[in-house]
């Protein structure tokens, strides 16, 4: 399983990043796992049309492309639902990058606990871990 | 607007051709983030992404639970890479 990196952890920061596209893929292969002959026909079909939407847009690149999308394929239909599933948002935080934009986002909204942070090395920002407890002074101490 | 055949049927192949002949990606090596144990799935990260992004950190455990879900624990690799922009195409 391939993963590019950048593209899903910066432009899909919004989401689970990488962990979004491993969920994609993973449906792929667990599609091939469980049904190998449904798989296989749906995704012969899928390139065919797209070969064929690929060919009209090349011989007549001034009309809209004839042939589906290959995103249309119930295949991938089924990898795009997975992505938008409770479970992977459930496991968001499996694969953290110190220096992407996600987490990042993660950071200012305050989702990472301390031992997060400290694996990553951003115990710069360890006040801002879900975790974090404010030292109590001596004067809050006095009257707690 | 329209093509010749000759045009038409070349170009038809050429497309094709891209398409199904996507370039192979080089990438020049991979690490593994520490944590991982036998029947885990093993993330590989490439050098250049590490440059870009930094090491990342794999909750295996839980990564584990993931995929035990959606594939039934089929994935047995995972390479994490970055296409470089040249090659990066949207839409």
């Amino acid at each position: 399983m391939h993963v590019d990196a950048i593209a899903s952890e910066n432009y899909l920061s919004d989401g689970e990043g990488t962990v979004t596209v491993i969920a994609h893929e993973a449906q792929h292969i667990g599609d091939f796992g469980k049904h190998p002959f449904r798989s296989t026909l749906e995704t012969l079909s899928a390139d065919i049309l797209y070969a064929g939407r690929v060919a009209s847009k090349a011989a007549f690149p001034k009309l809209p492309a004839v042939g589906p999308r290959y995103e249309y394929d119930p295949f991938e239909k089924r990898a795009y639902a997975r992505e938008a599933d409770l479970i992977v948002a459930q496991h968001a935080q499996d694969i953290l990058f110190p220096q992407s934009a996600r987490t990042r986002r993660l950071l200012v909204s305050r989702q990472l606990t301390l031992t997060t942070l400290q694996i990553l090395d951003l115990d710069a920002y360890d006040k801002m871990a879900s975790d974090y407890v404010k030292p109590k002074n001596g004067f809050t101490r006095l009257f707690s | 607007m329209f093509h010749t055949p000759a045009v038409l049927m070349l170009t038809t192949c050429n497309n094709a051709v891209i398409y199904y002949n996507k370039p192979t990606m080089q990438f020049g090596s991979y690490e593994k983030p520490d944590g991982w144990s036998v029947g885990q799935p093993e993330v590989l990260v490439a050098q250049e992404t590490i440059h870009g992004l930094g090491m990342p950190h794999v909750d295996y455990d839980s990564l584990t639970d993931l995929v035990k879900q959606i594939a039934d624990g089929h994935v047995s690799t995972i390479k994490i890479h970055s296409i470089p922009d040249k090659e990066r195409k949207f839409g």
